[in-house]
């Protein structure tokens, strides 16, 4: 297992040209070995089936890689990413709803190097567990589409994140590249969701203590308020929701290194109605600048193509689901849960998922969801009141965040006013633009938005 | 302690009393201290002389006008004439006798050192430190609300104020009055602007056996007031201290923790020490506890350092020399 550090697990090739030489970096990558961020729960199983020798995880990681290559994620149980670097080869992998992430970045960019001051088209592949990091590295720009679905509709897991050009591994994806002259993707497979819910089904849960359930009750909110900047820096990317703050100040004070997820985190998510896309949106809009609404468009093809995707899968669930609760099964609680476990990854801890699959996540998404409350209260004393926080943007905020949104003091007044009717989507939007803007005044080169806007 | 008359820009005089380790100890840094509004350095010698025990030369400075220096008592010539006098004042000893700069003043004087960074930057400073600074410029930085509250919330969120907590009797007694039809006056005519908008709390017979300066123009008032703490706080890249008391009758409790938390750099070494029980004036005598202990872990420790690695270097130089 690749151990816990702030970095993050990080490889990074650049492919050779007239100018440069082949450059390599490997932190914590060596050839022919294998690299496992996460656990198996099938361990034991699979040393029987392929004649290894019990506790040799490493041996039993080659061997499986060997003998099913690409496919390893149908035969390895468990919550994990894989990186393999073979050669020429490099495989990525993550098993069946994973909660752990990988991040990438595959792009030709231009590099300045210093001493010549010559610019030069380079091909590379970057890897690494920590999107925090992988941002600094490149100066990625904020992905104004994926900021626009995240505001309407929260976190839903995909292959996008809140970065241009960088990308994510998703759940049960195998990637393979080849590191030759050109890096190319080679082979990109992956589980269909309901291979998903079944292997992760198959889950023997390793022993963890419980977390602290989430209770509104007796929360030092100024202190919560407080948590949200921190946060949002060592995610690398604005945060979504109060509650993550919250989950990641429990975390940080629990003495354990291995948490159970308690279910009341889960039911703290985003819970999207039935009309999501069409509506959404027009509660904030009038606070949304062009540059934000050209970006409509990207919204409604994502859409359509959940839509094409739930009406395929409609006949694959034994109980039919509607497009909410299936949007929920496979898109939000999965996000929700890799954000929840990237948190504690970021304090050196691991957190085991028993909402994986299985009956419990099955009921999770088909009762009848009462709406997350909100933390906040307009009564919240005015330093440490989000609503009032995010108002003082229009006078304090960073040009790039005037640049995406509309701050004034009439639209902001009025959506705040709006806050007895859906108090924790006018806290959602409250929390991502005041973490935008943090994240935008200390990381100016991340959330500038492209000039072509 | 010997008292400088540093000479600033327009010729005026400026008083620097100066504290200095005894003969033989290592000084290991420079302090420069701003007394606050309306006070002068005579009630900051206990911080100075805490701090010189712990080898740390202090230099304690009057404002111009203020105490010793020269200039006219209750006002200056320019909005951001205190912060000149700072630069000529750092000048001065970077020429004279050049040590590491840790730059920092309780309250208003807080507030100029802050004016200081945004207009000068810190190239010339390895700290800086602020004991209660008064920002005052905003509601919510505030610990009460003062009886135009209601409107200006109304103006700058467009909704009603959720609350109002106005100053208990105890309180007024340390917060200054602010005379808003003659500051908006000064603001139109300019040449009203040495005359007085914020009036300090306090007997004139006291305030002259003291040597207090308990009426402010609007020059000198905009001169120790900043206006977007946001951005002038973002901009400091050295190591950072907040000193304050819980019961501050000026700021929030919170405010000091959400400007460290908000508005400076992530990474950077910033420590806030709110002090139970200590108000505005009564935070000085905690002051002298914990700034000595601040400036030691870093720069005592790292002079210490320094000698380590000057000893480590001396060996392997030696090494080198016997390989070679």
């Amino acid at each position: 297992m690749i151990e816990h550090n702030k970095q993050g697990c990080f490889f990074r090739q650049l492919s050779p040209n007239k100018l440069s030489p082949s450059k390599q970096e490997l932190q914590g990558l060596v050839q022919g070995k294998c690299y496992i961020k996460g656990y198996l729960t099938n361990e034991q199983a699979v040393c029987e089936q392929l004649k290894i020798k019990n506790g040799d995880q490493q041996a039993l990681l080659n061997a499986a890689l060997e003998h099913w290559g690409f496919e390893v994620n149908k035969h390895l149980i468990g919550d994990y990413v894989l990186i393999w670097l073979n050669g020429e080869q490099l495989l990525v992998t993550s098993s069946a709803r994973s909660s752990f992430t990988l991040f990438y970045q595959q792009e030709s960019y231009q590099q300045e190097s210093n001493q010549e001051k010559n610019d030069q088209q380079n091909n590379g592949l970057t890897l690494s567990t920590d999107l925090n990091s992988l941002s600094h590295e490149f100066e990625a720009t904020i992905n104004k589409a994926q900021l626009l679905q995240t505001l309407a509709l929260g976190p839903l897991a995909g292959k996008n994140t809140c970065f241009d050009h960088i990308n994510q591994l998703q759940c049960g994806e195998t990637l393979i590249w080849q590191l030759q002259q050109n890096i190319e993707l080679s082979h990109q497979a992956r589980l269909s969701h309901a291979e998903q819910l079944i292997l992760a089904q198959q889950n023997e849960l390793p022993t963890a203590e419980t977390i602290v359930p989430r209770v509104l009750e007796e929360i030092d909110l100024t202190k919560l308020f407080n948590q949200l900047p921190s946060l949002a820096h060592h995610l690398g990317e604005p945060i979504i929701d109060v509650a993550l703050a919250h989950f990641d100040s429990l975390v940080q004070a629990s003495e354990t290194d291995t948490l159970l997820l308690d279910g009341s985190w889960i039911a703290a998510r985003n819970v999207i109605g039935e009309q999501p896309f069409k509506n959404n949106h027009r509660w904030c809009k009038s606070i949304l600048k062009r540059p934000l609404l050209q970006q409509r468009s990207q919204l409604n093809k994502r859409h359509n193509q959940l839509v094409i995707e739930f009406e395929a899968e409609q006949n694959e669930h034994h109980k039919p689901l509607s497009f909410s609760q299936w949007l929920d099964l496979h898109y939000v609680i999965p996000a929700w849960c890799q954000i929840l476990q990237r948190i504690c990854q970021h304090h050196g801890k691991t957190l085991i998922n028993p909402y994986i699959g299985g009956e419990k996540i099955i009921t999770m998404v088909t009762q009848p969801n009462n709406k997350p409350a909100a933390y906040f209260t307009l009564q919240q004393i005015s330093l440490a009141n989000i609503y009032d926080a995010m108002q003082r943007l229009f006078h304090v905020g960073e040009p790039d965040t005037l640049k995406l949104f509309n701050l004034n003091p009439a639209s902001t007044a009025r959506l705040v006013s709006r806050q007895t009717d859906n108090p924790h989507r006018i806290e959602q939007l409250s929390v991502l633009l005041l973490t935008f803007d943090y994240l935008a005044r200390f990381h100016p080169g991340h959330f500038h938005p492209s000039q072509k806007d | 302690m010997n008292t400088l008359m540093i000479p600033a820009r327009d010729g005026a005089n400026l008083a620097c009393h100066r504290y200095c380790p005894e003969e033989g100890n290592d000084t290991h840094a420079r302090l420069l201290f701003l007394h606050g509004g309306s006070f002068n350095s005579r009630r900051y010698a206990n911080i100075a002389k805490a701090c010189v025990k712990s080898g740390f030369e202090v230099v304690l400075c009057d404002w111009r006008g203020h105490g010793d220096s020269e200039g006219t008592p209750g006002t200056c010539d320019y909005v951001g004439q205190l912060e000149d006098d700072i630069s000529d004042i750092i000048s001065w000893f970077e020429q004279k006798q050049p040590l590491p700069l840790i730059l920092g003043g309780h309250s208003s004087g807080s507030v100029v050192c802050l004016r200081y960074i945004e207009k000068y930057g810190q190239d010339k400073l390895a700290g800086c430190y602020f004991i209660a600074p008064a920002i005052s410029n905003t509601l919510e930085s505030l610990r009460f609300d003062e009886p135009g509250s209601k409107k200006s919330f109304l103006m700058n969120y467009w909704r009603k104020k959720p609350g109002y907590h106005p100053a208990p009797e105890g309180a007024l007694r340390h917060i200054p009055k602010m005379n808003n039809s003659k500051f908006l006056l000064a603001l139109a005519l300019p040449f009203l602007r040495h005359r007085t908008v914020m009036s300090f709390p306090g007997s004139s017979k006291m305030a002259a056996l003291e040597g207090r300066v308990l009426n402010y123009s609007f020059n000198l008032m905009a001169s120790v007031s900043v206006p977007k703490y946001s951005r002038a706080f973002r901009q400091i890249n050295i190591p950072v201290a907040f000193i304050c008391g819980e019961a501050d009758e000026i700021l929030h409790p919170s405010f000091l923790p959400m400007i460290t938390q908000w508005h400076l750099p992530p990474t950077l070494d910033k420590e806030v020490h709110m002090l139970p029980k200590l108000n505005h004036m009564s935070v000085l005598s905690g002051a002298a506890r914990v700034l000595p202990q601040w400036l030691t872990q870093r720069w005592v420790k790292s002079t210490e350092h320094q000698e380590q690695e000057q000893k480590v270097h001396g060996v392997e130089n030696n090494r080198m020399e016997q390989v070679v």
